[in-house]
Order: structure tokens, then sequence, then C-alpha cells
């Protein structure tokens, strides 16, 4: 359980999750539309999409709360639809939103949710200690779930998650309200779930945290599938890195392709940053003089994830 | 049926930390019988009794209301579940449909005996209530009662979407129960077409199950016809309440 190496995903006949033509309607609406969604063993895909794309009911297709209209979910092999129980007991889910027991101690939380999973005595005694360690909770254990702060029990609503170690961890938005302490924990723990070889489902609106967690990410739209890529590709696929030259006074009209100029900056799109800057400088020709500062803005995955909803929009 | 046993011990620590819901149903009862014990005393008279004191009449009928009153600690757990979205969690363990609710009705059945057996030994004590029949006879109408109430309670978290749904139908049931089934004014003091719903409603069992072990002095084969009617209404309830419980609606706590 300790953070390690990233070994990456475990590809082989059975993956962690295997989802085919997923179909979710709610009152006619399709909410979800014939998605495909296949997850390794020790990978971490990123759920991504705007309010309403579906994420959650996702989440919860594949957790079992809720029915598919068509299509199959199966973990490690197992058919979610089919043979409920069997796949419960290899799923860990924490929702939303917090939901622990406030009159329970952080122990006895804990200890009953492992208990229901089937944990029993030194085994159900080790799986909890080791989970207070790992989520900085072994001195409130004693503590009453009412008694936390909002980011202590979003770690004990993680906990309970976990404590039976499912293989399947569902985690739809974990950090949501989290303050930094918390939530860096949080990624640092599911970083580590997957590099022992559980299989890991995130949603979120954070788009930082799905590039500190190197997942690859899944965009829901309108129900569908819109991409599964890496975070790199993904940037690369809709972004492009800019060369930013800010001028004393109006900025010159440059002859590069896709420059545009905003009053006394000028952006021009690079691919290879470190060859381009030399020569947009030597572009600026006798407006060098005036050449106050250039920057480099990197392209980052909120800017390729807006570019994506943009073009989805578009469509 | 070890995880049916983690829930019932589980729920039964919130009941320890927040008891005031079970001690409001022990005290209640066990005041409201020592005033209105006076009131029967006619009654009785009318019924033919002798050498009464009211009691025969008030510890049973308190007893038997606030057994029905008990199915709220039920739907209480069940729907608290919802709000505290732990209910989801619950449903993505290996935790079975069947045990998730025995282990919330168990501790019910348990507190129903309970009580039943605290406000008997306090009319005993306090009231002098004399049972004429077999104390045998007297627990198996209590057994039958507790597991009428149980199932009417199960029935109540399958057909209720939000918490006020569930006590709204709860106090509604019992307190027509009540009224018809005679656990308040003997049915033959009502009028005749009272007594002829009297035999549809599971109070009327428990109630003229008491008085025949109580007045009457009889045994386990005199209430044997009773037991079985309320075995029979606990049947039918939990067979209602499998048809109608879907562990997959969205039920609601606070609204």
């Amino acid at each position: 359980m300790t953070p390690g190496p990233t070994p990456g995903p475990l590809p082989g006949p059975t993956p962690g999750l295997r989802i085919r033509g997923l179909v979710k309607s709610f009152g006619g609406r399709r909410v979800l539309d014939e998605v495909d969604l296949v997850v390794e063993r020790g990978e971490v895909v990123s759920l991504l999409g705007p309010n309403g794309a579906g994420k959650t009911t996702l989440v919860s297709v594949v957790a079992g709360l809720l029915r598919p209209d068509a299509g199959s979910v199966s973990v490690l092999g197992t058919d979610v639809v089919r043979a409920p129980r069997a796949a419960r007991g290899r799923i860990g889910l924490a929702a939303q939103d917090v939901a622990v027991y406030p009159t329970h101690t952080v122990e006895e939380n804990l200890r009953f949710f492992g208990a229901l999973a089937g944990l029993r005595r030194g085994e159900l005694r080790t799986s909890v200690d080791t989970l207070l360690e790992t989520l900085d909770l072994t001195p409130l254990r004693r503590r009453r779930a009412r008694e936390l702060s909002g980011g202590q029990q979003r770690r004990l609503h993680v906990g309970c998650a976990l404590v039976h170690r499912p293989r399947l961890i569902l985690l739809d938005e974990p950090t949501a309200g989290a303050d930094p302490q918390t939530r860096r924990g949080l990624l640092r723990q599911v970083r580590a779930l997957a590099d022992d070889g559980g299989t890991v489902l995130y949603t979120t609106h954070y788009l930082q945290e799905v590039e500190e967690l190197d997942a690859r990410v899944v965009v829901l739209g309108d129900g569908r599938v819109r991409e599964d890529a890496g975070v790199d590709q993904l940037i690369a696929r809709y972004t492009r890195s800019e060369l930013v030259l800010r001028f004393s006074g109006e900025a010159p009209e440059l002859p590069w392709p896709g420059a545009r100029v905003a009053g006394d900056t000028v952006f021009l799109p690079t691919d290879r940053p470190g060859v381009d800057l030399v020569k947009a400088v030597e572009l600026t020709g006798q407006d060098r003089e005036r050449l106050r500062a250039v920057e480099l803005s990197r392209a980052g995955l909120e800017a390729a994830y807006l570019e994506l909803l943009g073009a989805g929009r578009d469509e | 049926m070890n995880r049916a046993l983690t829930v019932a011990r589980h729920d039964l620590v919130w009941l320890r930390r927040d008891p005031a819901p079970v001690i409001t149903m022990l005290l209640t009862p066990a005041l409201l019988m020592f005033f209105i014990k006076p009131l029967y005393v006619g009654a009785l008279d009318r019924l033919g009794y002798r050498g009464v004191n009211g009691a025969e009449l008030a510890v049973p009928g308190m007893t038997v209301m606030f057994s029905f009153f008990m199915a709220g600690l039920v739907t209480e757990s069940v729907f608290r579940e919802h709000g505290l979205n732990t209910w989801a969690r619950l449903r993505v363990s290996p935790l079975r449909d069947t045990e998730l609710m025995t282990g919330k009705v168990a501790p019910c059945l348990v507190l129903v005996m309970a009580q039943s057996c605290v406000l008997f030994l306090l009319g005993r004590v306090v009231m002098d209530l004399r049972v004429r029949g077999s104390l045998l006879a007297l627990l198996a109408v209590m057994a039958a009662l507790s597991a009428c109430v149980v199932a009417f309670s199960f029935l109540l978290c399958a057909v209720a979407r939000t918490r006020r749904q569930a006590f709204a139908y709860e106090r509604v049931t019992t307190l027509v129960w009540v009224i018809l089934g005679g656990t308040l004014v003997p049915t033959e003091l009502m009028a005749d077409w009272v007594g002829s719903l009297a035999g549809f409603t599971p109070v009327y069992w428990a109630s003229h199950g008491y008085r025949e072990v109580i007045l009457d002095g009889e045994g386990v084969a005199g209430v044997l016809p009773h037991v079985g009617v309320l075995c029979g209404f606990t049947v039918l309830f939990v067979a209602l309440a499998v048809w109608r419980f879907n562990g997959g609606a969205d039920k609601q706590h606070w609204d």
C-alpha cells in the first residue's frame, strides 16, 4: 500500500473493468449511450465530463446500484448484473457525498464495513490498522465521525470504501471540498492502490489531479465516450504550447502560422519551443528594440479539455 | 447470518448512544397505563369481571399499542441510512437484501419483547396486575405480537418513500387498529359494526389473546387461535413487504 514506482497497467486476458455497449436511460433520456470502456488492472482511469455527462450514472451502474438497460459490465471477469454479489465483494465505492456513521467512531466505521465484506478478527484488525495509518487517522481512531473535520471525514469515507481491499475502486469526486493536504494524501493513496494492482476509476473536476495521477483520461459527453487517451496525448491532440512575446506599445504582426495579436502581446503556437524561440525573436526584426519579454505558455490538460468540450459543442 | 448480526449490533450501538426513542417507548405507556387504569374498572364490571382493578386492560392495551409504535425504530434506522448516504455503501457490500433487513428488524424484535416484559413487570409490581392464566401463554402472545410488529415495520420500509411517509403510515395504521381492535375500549362496549371489523386488525388478536390469559385464565391451548392469526398477519406483512421491497429505490430521509 505504500507509494512506489509506477509499474503501469497490467494488460491480460481479464481486465479489471470491462464495459460493453452500456445503455442507461432515465425518463426517455439516454444518460449512457453505448459506452465501451476497458480498464486494465493497475491502471487509473480518470473519468471527465461536464455536469450531467453521465459520470455518476456510469459509476453507479458499475457498482451495481443501477441496472443497465443494455450492455454488460464485468469486474475482473465477473458480470455485475448476472452475479452481483460475487462482483460486489471486489468493488469499493466512495461516492460524491460523504457516507459515514456520525455516532460511531472512526474505527467502528471501518470495522463495520470490513466485517460486512467478510473480514474477521486478525484480518479485519490488520486491514483497519493499515488504513488508519495510511489515511493518517490513527490518532483519531476512537473519535466519533461527527467530531471530525470535513477533510478527516472525507478520508474516513474513502477508507470505508477500501477497508475490504477491493480490486476495483470507484472514486466519484473523492476530493470534492477537501483541503490541499487531504487531497494530496488521497491522491497518494489512489496511486498506491493502482501500483498494488488495483483498478481505479476516478471521476473529478480537478484536472490537476488527473495530471498528478498520470491517469488515462476518458471524457464523457452526452452519454458517450468522446475521448480516451493519455494526458500527454490529449494535450498534444487538442492544444499547443505558445511563445508569448510582449512589446512596448502595439505588438507587430509576425509571419507565423496561427499567430494572434492582442494589444502589446503576440501569441505564437509552437511544438518545439526551444527552436522556435530563436526563430521568433529573429522575426521581430526592427521591433526587437521594443521587445520587453518572451515567455513560454505550456499547454495543459485544462486547455485541452476545454478545447475538446468546445469542439463537441461545435459539432 | 453473520452479516445480519453485524448490522443488528451496529444498530444497537446507535440505540445505546441515543437511547431517547427507546426510553420514550417505555416511559410513555408506563405513565399512560397508570393514569387510565381506574377508567377500566367500570368497563371490566360491565364485561362481567369481578375482583379486578383495571390493570387487566390498561397494561395489555398500552403494551399492544406501543409495541406497534416501536416499528418506528426500524423505519428510522432504514431511512437514516438513506439520509447518511450509507445505504448505497451497504448495497455495494456483499450484504444480501435479506441479511440487511434481518439485521435491521432483529433489534426491534428483541426490543418489543423487552418492552412488553418491562411493562407487564411494572404492571405486576406497581399496579397489582394479576395474571390468572399461564405465563407461557402470555409469552406466546408476546412473541407472536413482536413478530407481527417486526413484519409490519418491514412492510412500512417497503412501501414508504420518505421517512415522514413511514411515520405517518405507522401512526395512522396503528391508531386505527387500536381503536377498531378494541385495545383502548373493549369491542363489546362499542357499536356492533366495530366488532365485526375488529378481527381484521392484528391488535384485536393480540389484545384478546392477552385478555384470555389475564382475565379468563387460559393456557397455551386457549391462545393458539390468537397466536395463529398473529402469525398469519406476520406472514401476510412479510409477503407484501417482499413483493414491494426494492433495495435500489431512491428513498429520502430528510424531506
